[in-house]
């Protein structure tokens, strides 16, 4: 009970820090989760897009109706705010109709359009799009087809009918986005477990406390145990904090053995991470330094590992570095828990390789603290 | 005495380990970092080739419009890798996420079964209702044709020919839409800017430790200084000066690094020293207004100063690019407020529009923002006064 109240009493001590700290990895978990319908039949994306329409006539208007089906039509908002938008690809592409093309369209089959785009594969899709349509519609302005006609038939081609068949998991939208959630914990979680306990133990690892505690009538072996117990039962509480806040923001998608599974990644994960605390609590001996160090961990990991990128857009080479980091293995078994279609052994099996090699990290991690606590004690 | 004040701060400031961490290497660290992570991430948003299947069958292979457009689409600049097999292939194929979707056909009917709803899948799609429209439209238009020669009393009627130029008409012909993107699109100079934003901010650390060096009920250096004859304006300006030049000197080293790395400042880097030099004035008014506002130790000053920079970071983009934008459009006030957003503000401004009222906006956003430190701090730290004696 002294070890746990002297634990209680560090931590009152840094409460406001703690406080600022945790409020902010959480606050970053919860702006950073974005919310979307799961879905089990297919629905085609449709990306977003900025439409000018400054003909303003029947097959102009026939025009954006056709791109607010196949695309997500955002408003204009002024030049500025348009070109932000399409900066940071809240839009691929921005689409001007000019004036005179419904008699440009007689002409040329592109009507004069003018567009500004990203590049990206979404502008292929509507470029894709667009272009079916203006074909379309020259084809049927070569018939004499004018007008109200013109835009009536060329909007009866473009609809789609083609029959797609959707093999998907149930709420497979659902489980990816749990995925994404966690994989952006492992950031928060990292650095709220190593940023709170590194803080904490350094006190108790202070020479004169150390010293004093040393030759105090305590028994040593009891004290770490304590303590380590201590710091375990807060790095329970920050797991269990991140848990139910997923289960809050992904819903009933979390309430299934699947769910159980991310909750028990991240539980392997924390377990790990406390593993960590303990070795470079063992190694740190200033609060500064443990400042540092937890934000180089704790950002280096995320970027790294695919925390704030995905991993398919981080390139071979550092994701071959990224083994060597327990973040790496912990997103990867998130992204295979979404992935599962039936729970068997054999589908579970790169999950468990997962579990296994973050249970290795905390092992190793856990032999060196003692380690480094156990030489520390022999020099003091 | 300002310049006795001056060359000590700077004393002081080089011989912590801490400060220089935080104001030299950890930019740099986390440069390093940025680039590792992004180096791929604008190659990867490309449109890559779709890896799809054909199932083979009887009906597949008696539909020579079908087959000709697949074969057309997987050509050298086609859509598609295309690859024909049997049933239970493509199917195990789809479940390994080798392939993006799957093709079978049942008379003149296609069926597309795909995993998801993404990108590459609505791409598949949309050819394949391409494929379809398209040629239901040519044998309208070719049987139109066909009628209106018969009609006329032509019975000696080419039906290939017909057809082939109802296709032609259709599908002939190259559709360039008229191309006006502007030449600046990479976004991950954003992640670079929010980067020098940080960088600046982090000057506050310097000034808590000089301030809290010369605060009575702080520090006991405190207690010494205040009761020194030294003036508070010649004091802390000469502090002051002291953060300033460390921290010039760091971001000096983070943009040497930048260039190193392959950042594009373009050619107004006038302008970037510009607002960097304001960006980092922002930094060291915010750190001495914590370190005036706020009575706690100089530990728990300094993670203040740490998270409050890094929650401005996450806000202005630094740990997911969209972040920024998303925060302008749904609470632009918040970044209006957030010195690190309006740096990176004013230098996306700078690399995407130019130089023009929106960074001056920025410029002068900045010089407030640091006006407003300093004042809330000055009426704290004024009629605090001890005797010299």
């Amino acid at each position: 009970m002294t070890v746990f109240n002297a634990f209680m009493c560090v931590i009152r001590r840094n409460l406001v820090t703690i406080i600022i700290f945790t409020a902010i990895t959480v606050g970053f978990s919860l702006i950073n989760f974005a919310s979307g319908d799961s879905a089990a039949a297919f629905t085609a994306e449709k990306p977003g897009v900025i439409c000018i329409d400054l003909d303003n006539t029947e097959l102009s208007k026939s025009l954006v109706s056709y791109l607010d089906e196949t695309t997500s039509l955002h408003d204009s908002s002024g030049s500025d705010r348009d070109d932000d938008a399409l900066f940071y690809r809240e839009v691929c592409c921005i689409i001007t109709i000019p004036k005179g093309y419904s008699e440009n369209i007689s002409s040329s089959s592109d009507g004069g359009i003018e567009i500004r785009t990203t590049g990206d594969s979404r502008y292929t899709l509507v470029e894709m799009s667009l272009a079916r349509y203006m074909r379309v519609q020259y084809y049927y302005t070569g018939q004499g087809l004018r007008g109200e006609a013109l835009a009536k038939a060329v909007g009866e081609s473009v609809a789609d009918n083609v029959e797609v068949i959707m093999k998907a998991p149930k709420d497979s939208t659902a489980l990816s986005k749990a995925a994404t959630y966690f994989s952006f914990a492992s950031y928060s979680i990292t650095a709220c477990i190593l940023f709170i306990i590194c803080l904490v133990l350094t006190s108790f690892n202070d020479r004169n406390i150390f010293r004093r505690t040393a030759v105090s009538s305590m028994n040593y072996n009891k004290f770490s145990l304590m303590l380590m117990f201590c710091c375990g039962m807060y790095a329970l509480a920050v797991w269990f904090a991140f848990t139910v806040l997923g289960v809050v923001l992904c819903g009933s998608a979390l309430l299934s053995v699947k769910g159980l599974l991310f909750a028990a990644g991240s539980l392997v994960f924390t377990i790990c991470i406390l593993c960590l605390s303990f070795l470079l609590s063992g190694v740190l001996h200033s609060r500064n330094a443990v400042t540092g160090i937890v934000n180089v961990i704790a950002l280096g990991s995320a970027f790294l590992c695919g925390a704030f990128i995905p991993t398919s857009m981080l390139p071979d080479a550092v994701l071959a570095f990224a083994h060597v980091l327990p973040a790496y293995w912990f997103i990867k078994g998130e992204n295979e828990i979404a992935a599962i279609e039936s729970l068997s052994l054999q589908n579970l099996t790169g999950v468990l390789v997962c579990f296994g090699v973050m249970l290795c990290f905390a092992l190793v991690f856990a032999v060196s603290g003692l380690a480094i606590a156990s030489h520390n004690r022999r020099r003091e | 005495m300002l310049l006795h004040n001056f060359m000590y701060s700077l004393l002081v400031l080089l011989r912590s380990r801490g400060l220089v961490f935080w104001t030299i290497a950890f930019p740099l660290i986390m440069a390093v970092l940025f680039n590792l992570a992004m180096s791929n991430i604008e190659s990867s948003e490309k449109f890559q080739k779709i890896d799809i299947a054909v199932v083979q069958s009887e009906d597949y292979d008696n539909n020579m419009i079908f087959k000709n457009a697949l074969e057309a689409l997987s050509g050298e600049d086609g859509l598609f890798h295309i690859k024909e097999t049997d049933l239970k292939t493509a199917e195990s194929m789809l479940n390994e996420k080798s392939i993006t979707g799957y093709l079978t056909l049942s008379g003149d009917d296609v069926a597309v079964t795909v995993k998801n709803s993404g990108i590459n899948e609505t791409i598949l799609c949309r050819v394949m209702n391409e494929i379809k429209s398209d040629s239901e439209i040519v044998v309208s238009g070719g049987t139109d044709v066909i009628n209106q020669k018969i009609a006329s009393g032509e019975f000696n009627i080419n039906y290939e020919d017909i057809f082939r130029e109802e296709t032609e008409k259709l599908t002939g012909g190259e559709l360039k839409f008229k191309d006006t993107s502007p030449a600046h699109m990479s976004y991950v100079m954003i992640e670079y800017y929010s980067l020098i934003a940080m960088a600046c901010l982090y000057s506050g650390l310097l000034t808590i430790v000089l301030i809290d060096n010369k605060m009575p009920d702080i520090s006991a250096v405190g207690k010494r200084c205040s009761v020194s004859p030294t003036g508070k304006f010649a004091s802390i300006t000469g502090s002051l000066l002291a953060a300033f030049v460390v921290q010039l000197f760091g971001l000096a080293l983070l943009f040497a690094l930048l260039l190193l790395l392959g950042a594009d400042f373009g050619s107004q880097l006038l302008y970037i020293i510009l607002l960097s030099v304001a960006g980092t004035f922002a930094g060291l008014t915010a750190g001495i207004a914590v370190s005036v506002l706020i009575k706690t130790n100089e530990n728990a000053k300094t993670t203040i100063m740490i998270s409050i920079t890094m929650a401005c970071c996450f806000l202005s983009g630094m740990m997911g690019i969209s972040m920024k934008n998303i925060v302008d459009v749904n609470a632009p006030f918040i970044n209006r407020i957030n010195p690190v957003a309006m740096i990176t503000d004013g230098l996306y401004a700078l690399y995407f529009i130019g130089t023009g009222s929106r960074y001056y906006i920025d410029l002068a956003s900045l010089v407030a923002f640091s006006l407003i430190m300093l004042i809330l701090s000055w009426s704290r730290l004024r009629r605090q006064k001890y005797d010299s004696i």
